[in-house]
């Protein structure tokens, strides 16, 4: 999945099987391996198409978080990151002068799942590498048991606790659930003179305008503060309130390093005891 | 004049192609209406000249709501120590 996993509390035969967990997913969901689930599913030619038991759950929480996030996160982006000029692995991406496209999103709603059977519009391209890491770092969690953690490029799911150091510097203890940052620091490239990012706004179909370089949200479980913060990110200046609203800590880091809680993450952290909502 | 059989014969004939005009008519008028019948409800068929929006059923989209439990935060508090992980950007 192009990062790094960290994993501490597990044995050896845990590392294993996590190890395993991470080479499956990154060979149903990669956008870059022509023999990936992902790829097959995408060039087939019908509305129609049975998918993989792993596939179908991407997809229904991938459905879900485009629900819950009122289609801020979006599985329908497949052309659009190619159309920015994400077309190939990042480490292979080079300046381009070509003009970076964009796509329409928006379209999860012409997506139907039923078990393992999926109907979509032909030509529709869909990603799910938007919850496949986070969903990833809760399954691997739970492969193991007692305390520890597991985290990989951002994303943290934690049992028992753990110090975990934030963009822009500070640390926090994560006690329970999961915490996640998204943001444009990594993963930016130059397409036709402007620098590109993968956080692409459904509305425009191209990379998103945001105020915030980084934004990192405790949630239950990894998946939920994975999709809370992408969501939160896109929001822009409304971030903060739409986190706050339901309940989410957040902490938002501005261009310049400006550092801003919203209530609930100022709440969590204040030794005085205080609620959120 | 014509002998009786001659003029039955020609009945006949006259009979057998009004049936066939009728018959190929309906069967004409039945191909047409099943060719209407199938470019309206096919998913890939067209009713405005460009691609018609698939629609997927309310009750999907409300069982995903229904699934989809509300968000809930994690448990966070101030560092109790050196960090022993870091979130960086996804």
């Amino acid at each position: 999945m192009g990062c790094d996993v960290v994993v501490a509390g597990a044995g050896p035969a845990g590392l294993d099987a996590i190890a395993g967990l991470f080479a499956e997913r990154d060979a149903v969901f990669s956008r870059f391996r022509r023999d990936s689930e992902l790829n097959r599913v995408n060039a087939a030619p019908g509305e129609i198409v049975a998918v993989s038991e792993t596939f179908a759950r991407a997809l229904h929480a991938a459905l879900q978080a485009a629900v819950r996030t009122d289609g801020l996160v979006d599985p329908t982006l497949g052309r659009a990151i190619v159309a920015a000029g994400y077309s190939r692995d990042f480490d292979d991406l080079a300046p381009d002068r070509s003009p970076a496209g964009s796509a329409a999103g928006g379209r999860w709603r012409e997506v139907l799942l039923s078990g393992r059977i999926l109907r979509r519009p032909r030509g529709l391209e869909l990603d799910l590498n938007g919850v496949v890491k986070s969903l990833t770092v809760d399954d691997a969690l739970g492969v193991f048991p007692g305390a520890g953690f597991v985290a990989a490029g951002g994303d943290l799911a934690v049992r028992g606790g753990a110090v975990v150091a934030l963009p822009g510097g500070g640390a926090a203890d994560v006690l329970r659930g999961g915490l996640a940052t998204s943001g444009t620091a990594t993963r930016r490239w130059w397409r036709g003179g402007r620098e590109q990012h993968h956080l692409i706004d459904p509305a425009t179909g191209r990379p998103a305008s945001s105020p915030w370089t980084h934004v990192t949200v405790s949630g239950r479980d990894c998946l939920t503060a994975d999709v809370a913060a992408k969501a939160a990110f896109l929001l822009g200046d409304d971030g903060p309130a739409w986190l706050d609203a339901r309940g989410l800590p957040g902490r938002f880091v501005g261009d310049h390093g400006v550092v801003l809680e919203n209530r609930c993450w100022s709440a969590a952290l204040s030794s005085v005891e205080s609620s959120c909502t | 004049m014509d002998a009786p059989g001659e003029s039955r014969l020609a009945a006949g004939r006259a009979r057998a192609l009004t049936a066939k005009a009728v018959l190929g008519a309906g069967a004409i008028g039945a191909f047409a209406v099943f060719a209407l019948l199938a470019r309206s409800s096919h998913a890939s068929g067209s009713t405005h000249g460009g691609s018609v929006e698939l629609k997927t059923p309310a009750s999907f989209l409300s069982s995903l709501q229904q699934g989809s439990d509300d968000f809930e935060g994690g448990q966070i508090g101030p560092a109790s120590g050196p960090p022993q992980a870091s979130t960086g950007t996804s």
